[in-house]
């Protein structure tokens, strides 16, 4: 038998869980524990635990199990319903995710087509002009403002379809 | 909070039937195993823990992940090793998360307040001395000596717990124990056990 193992260990707490020791359990196990090296400290830990647990024991206040049945059942609902959920809102990215490309890839198209230098100085021109309060002169503008409001639209408008569906 | 819609009203209810199904044991067998088991397994989640809020929401998880376990259990006693593994599991990995942030670590055990002078009593310093030896212990330790020696469970009962083969409870105990009486110091274990309470199994 090794160091640590005695055979009688299960013996002596067995004696301690049924409130045997030490009067009323053999005298025979009582001379054990006093000399058996691996015994001698089990009766002192053990009854020393057995008062803790008996104290926590009396003063633990635990809910009730109607309570944590209801609690259990509002859980397994709630995840219940947001796996069911779970595609729907799989559905939602891929449509905005969708949208933003195709916008992103019709302003990479549309981009090549804007004259954007002639744009720019044509800014330069209206901008006096506006100033002056000839709006007239600005007409040129039309056209690189639509583009611009297009490509603002295709990007803010699946945003927009989502927030109303989700609120749904 | 957001408005429901019918269809999510309606989307619920079903969820609800089949939530139940989803569950290990009717409400009725769920209640009175509840409460055969909830103040133990409070008790040993607290002085696992060290804390009592920590003890009562892990209470509620430890059932809940019971009741959504999906096993089938041969007795009444295969359930209840099963509710304090998963209490183990869950109280073990609390226990890392503490020691990673040592702040939140409380400085008393449960029960533990400091006590007022002159109303010093020898088996409350008895029992403080013990908190503060287990809240010294590792998460295993306290297992061990919790399930030994305060729970009389038997080498089997706390191999089934504890996840590890039956033969290596003995050694694992014996070395559990003498770090407590280390910890506890030589007088201090002395005076620890106290034989008018000796306590029958409860």
């Amino acid at each position: 038998m090794k160091r640590n193992e005695c055979e009688r260990e299960v013996e002596v707490l067995d004696a301690i869980c049924t409130g045997r020791w030490p009067e009323t359990c053999d005298a025979e196990l009582r001379a054990h524990v006093a000399a058996c090296a691996t015994c001698r400290d089990v009766p002192a830990l053990a009854t020393g635990l057995r008062a803790e647990r008996a104290e926590a024991w009396q003063r633990a206040v635990v809910p009730s199990s109607g309570l944590v049945w209801w609690r259990a059942e509002m859980r397994a609902r709630q995840e219940r319903a947001a796996r069911a959920a779970r595609p729907i809102t799989l559905v939602h990215v891929l449509a905005i995710v969708g949208c933003f490309a195709a916008a992103v890839g019709i302003a990479a198209l549309g981009v090549p087509l804007v004259p954007v230098g002639a744009w720019l100085s044509s800014l330069g021109d209206w901008l006096p002009s506006l100033a002056m309060g000839d709006a007239a002169d600005g007409m040129p503008l039309l056209r690189p403002v639509i583009l611009v409001a297009i490509g603002a639209w295709l990007v803010l408008a699946p945003i927009v379809v989502y927030f109303v569906v989700v609120r749904d | 909070m957001r408005d429901m819609t019918l269809s999510r009203v309606d989307r619920l209810d079903a969820a609800a039937v089949d939530a139940e199904q989803d569950f290990v044991l009717d409400e009725d067998a769920f209640r009175a195993f509840y409460d055969r088991t909830a103040r133990a397994l409070w008790v040993y989640l607290s002085r696992m823990t060290g804390d009592a809020q920590a003890s009562d929401d892990l209470l509620q998880e430890v059932y809940y992940r019971f009741l959504r376990s999906g096993q089938a259990f041969e007795s009444e006693a295969h359930r209840r090793h099963y509710v304090f593994r998963i209490a183990t599991n869950l109280a073990r990995d609390g226990w890392r998360r503490r020691q990673a942030r040592p702040d939140v670590m409380p400085l008393h055990a449960p029960g533990a307040e400091p006590r007022a002078a002159g109303a010093v009593d020898d088996q409350a310093i008895r029992r403080t001395d013990l908190r503060r030896a287990l809240g010294r212990m590792s998460a295993r330790e306290r297992a061990l000596v919790w399930l030994a020696y305060a729970e009389g469970s038997s080498h089997q009962e706390i191999a089934s717990v504890l996840g590890v083969k039956c033969g290596s409870i003995k050694p694992l105990l014996w070395r559990a124990r003498r770090k407590l009486g280390r910890l506890l110091g030589g007088t201090a274990r002395a005076s620890v056990a106290d034989p008018a309470e000796g306590g029958g199994r409860s």
